[in-house]
């Protein structure tokens, strides 16, 4: 009853002020600062200088600009798959699948790129990654169909089929598209000249995968916001009752989510194989598609938020090197406090405590 | 939903004459390019059903643990975690003190620890069940890589002290069954045991009506003057004890006993499937457990008997397998019904 009255007294938010994610931001901020104050408590304990490891941390990840566009570079497919996350979370799809759409994206790009040796640049480049978003949609369609038809635990037959979809992957490499590399460690053909990403700074990796992902962001942030689409996605995640109700297919969105979704993951694994690798090697980002559900979470599901957080996830991964060689930290300490963030971003956004903002902040 | 169930039903029929076509399609290509008497003689042989046994058994503690849990109203996808913790602290802690039983007790007290964080989670901070677990996973898996390559600089593999395989007197020595069921090291036998003590508690005591009643109808419960979120409490703590076991059989289930990292490599997602297809059920769930063992150990030999196909395709195995079962028995599964809801009294709030 308390619940009708607050609502009552409060005028409900202007629709603009509600997508500016001030509170995600703050969130997301305390969520850090509190990771980051564990992970010194752990390096007191390890008998480590933190000052010395967050110093070489910072120098690894955003010292210069060789190292920037490292950081910029691994946040590409942490972008690509925490957005394609962060939109099927939010319409109550939980889609756990991106490692294995982001595989199959990636072996949708490296037969299309090392194919056709005559298409013109734009074109090839094009058509590989155009391969790679429907090969992690479609891939993202199962689970979501399955659901559908046999009421399958969408949770559970995304996360099989990453399973099914790493051993694919290692099959493919090892017989139909195999050349070179050892008996042990087979790679794929090599993506043709034509088909990889223009760099866009000299003498680094940093590729045009950043504008992919960029774009995505942008579109997604739109779609979610100004299109009836994104509204129904919503409305299904928040009440798939009302949604009901309303006339909204839920079944359509839910499949719509998945497949968005797994485009997203399949673009994410595009851009690992045409931006850099330039050929498919037995787990070519084995974690990616996991952390990308951290990223997702500690951005609140929303898409701009997501881009920081991807940023933050990457400077992490980055500077681990550098912590690592000048600190001599273990990389595994700073996975750690990689998960000590998600770990306090998911008890800083639960319900319990928002209410309590809430309450703190609006008063009576 | 009610009025177009029988057109899904009709749709579902569709699905499982396309899965059984396929799985038919792929018996005879299978047939095609191997010997297919060899392949009988490999599932005729009493190590062949002792190797699924062995690889049950973990995926059936992990299941049991989940169970329990989820009859109180909790989702618990974080049994991956109470898995490969409970695996990491059963080896550190048998190779540390020299005797398995200190890693199975260890596990289970890590487990513990892991329930009463998803507990604390979904329960007292009402955070999204999924995502709780979600993030347990990969807390778990940076925490235990973190942990061994401190504890274990050097990466090799170094054997912790096992569970001694131990013969019943007279069952052991019977043709085929003594090979396949009564040689096996006590936590098999433990794991076996479980079931009907596991049944019995959660379906013949007043603590099991407790327990489910509060998944069932948490409002109904607390009128009878249940304290609906301290029973779900020690639910899911009770269900990380016996999670974080399934990490102790894991680590004794390969035969060189130790410890690698991601060593549980989904058999917690696995294990949450096997609660659901064996039906809330602990009999239902053995089923379900054995059905991945049967799967891992023909996989196993098939790789090692040289079948002509890449073994790449036959790893998807376990995992296709597990997905075909979630398909076919998914219809009409019906779990707690307050299952993946917080509970909050309004009166108190």
């Amino acid at each position: 009853m308390s619940e009708g009255a607050r609502a009552k007294a409060k005028p409900v938010r202007p629709r603009a002020w509600s997508k500016l994610p001030i509170a995600s931001v703050a969130l997301s901020l305390i969520s850090i600062a509190t990771a980051i104050l564990i992970g010194t408590v752990m390096m007191l304990a390890m008998r480590f200088d933190p000052l010395r490891a967050y110093a070489a941390l910072w120098q690894g990840s955003f010292g210069n600009v060789i190292q920037i566009s490292e950081t910029l570079k691994t946040a590409v497919p942490l972008l690509l798959c925490g957005l394609g996350i962060a939109f099927s979370f939010q319409s109550g799809a939980f889609n756990i699948g991106a490692v294995g759409q982001m595989y199959l994206g990636a072996l949708a790009a490296v037969i299309v790129g090392g194919q056709f040796p005559g298409l013109p640049p734009p074109l090839h480049i094009f058509l590989a990654t155009l391969a790679a978003f429907v090969a992690g949609g479609l891939w993202a369609l199962v689970p979501a169909l399955l659901k559908i038809l046999s009421g399958a635990n969408e949770i559970i037959s995304t996360i099989l089929l990453n399973y099914v979809g790493i051993y694919l992957v290692d099959y493919m490499i090892a017989g139909p598209i195999k050349t070179g590399g050892h008996r042990d460690a087979p790679t794929s053909w090599p993506v043709l000249e034509g088909a990889l990403y223009p760099r866009l700074i000299p003498h680094t990796q940093l590729h045009m995968g950043l504008y992919v992902a960029l774009a995505a962001m942008i579109l997604l942030f739109v779609v979610m916001h100004y299109t009836t689409l994104g509204q129904r996605v919503r409305i299904v995640g928040l009440n798939p009752v009302a949604a009901r109700h309303a006339g909204i297919r839920s079944n359509r969105v839910f499949v719509l989510a998945f497949f968005i979704s797994g485009s997203l993951a399949g673009l994410a694994g595009a851009s690992e194989i045409l931006g850099y690798q330039s050929r498919l090697i037995s787990g070519f980002a084995p974690t990616t598609g996991y952390d990308a559900i951290a990223v997702a979470l500690l951005g609140g599901f929303q898409p701009f938020i997501v881009g920081i957080s991807a940023l933050f996830f990457a400077g992490l991964q980055t500077g681990a090197v550098a912590m690592e060689a000048i600190a001599k930290l273990p990389a595994q300490l700073v996975g750690m406090i990689r998960v000590l963030a998600m770990l306090a971003v998911l008890a800083a956004s639960s319900p319990r405590i928002v209410s309590l903002a809430t309450r703190l902040r609006g008063g009576e | 939903m009610a009025g177009s169930l029988p057109r899904k039903r009709a749709r579902a029929r569709f699905v499982y004459l396309g899965l059984g076509l396929a799985a038919l399609l792929g018996l005879t290509l299978a047939r095609g390019t191997t010997l297919g008497g060899g392949i009988l003689t490999i599932l005729a042989a009493p190590e062949f059903m002792r190797a699924a046994l062995i690889a049950a058994i973990p995926l059936l503690l992990a299941a049991l643990g989940g169970l329990i849990s989820e009859l109180s109203g909790v989702l618990n996808m974080a049994l991956e975690s109470m898995m490969l913790i409970g695996a990491f602290v059963a080896y550190t802690a048998s190779d540390y003190a020299q005797s398995p039983w200190a890693g199975l007790v260890a596990a289970a007290l890590a487990g513990m620890l892991v329930g009463l964080l998803h507990a604390f989670f979904t329960i007292t901070l009402k955070a999204n069940q999924i995502v709780s677990a979600v993030a347990l996973n990969l807390f778990a898996l940076a925490a235990t890589a973190l942990g061994f390559r401190m504890l274990y600089a050097s990466g090799v593999f170094v054997s912790a002290p096992g569970f001694d395989a131990l013969s019943i007197p007279f069952l052991g020595k019977l043709p085929y069954l003594g090979t396949a069921f009564f040689s096996h090291n006590i936590l098999i036998y433990l794991g076996l045991l479980l079931i009907p003590v596991m049944w019995f508690i959660l379906y013949r005591t007043s603590w099991g009506l407790t327990l489910r009643s509060v998944g069932e109808h948490p409002v109904a419960a607390s009128t009878m003057g249940i304290n609906v979120n301290r029973v779900r409490y020690l639910a899911v703590i009770l269900s990380g004890a016996v999670a974080g076991m399934s990490g102790s059989a894991l680590v004794s289930a390969s035969n060189i006993n130790a410890f690698q990292e991601n060593l549980s490599a989904g058999r917690g997602f696995i294990a949450f499937a096997a609660v659901v297809f064996g039906r809330w059920n602990p009999i239902g769930i053995f089923f379900g457990a054995i059905l991945f063992g049967l799967g891992d150990a023909l996989q196993i030999r098939l790789q090692a008997y040289g079948v002509g196909v890449p073994y790449q395709l036959l790893l998807m195995l376990p995992y296709l397998i597990t997905l075909i079962a979630l398909v076919a028995f998914m219809r009409n599964a019906r779990g707690p019904a307050a299952s993946g809801i917080p509970y909050s009294d309004e009166a108190s709030s």
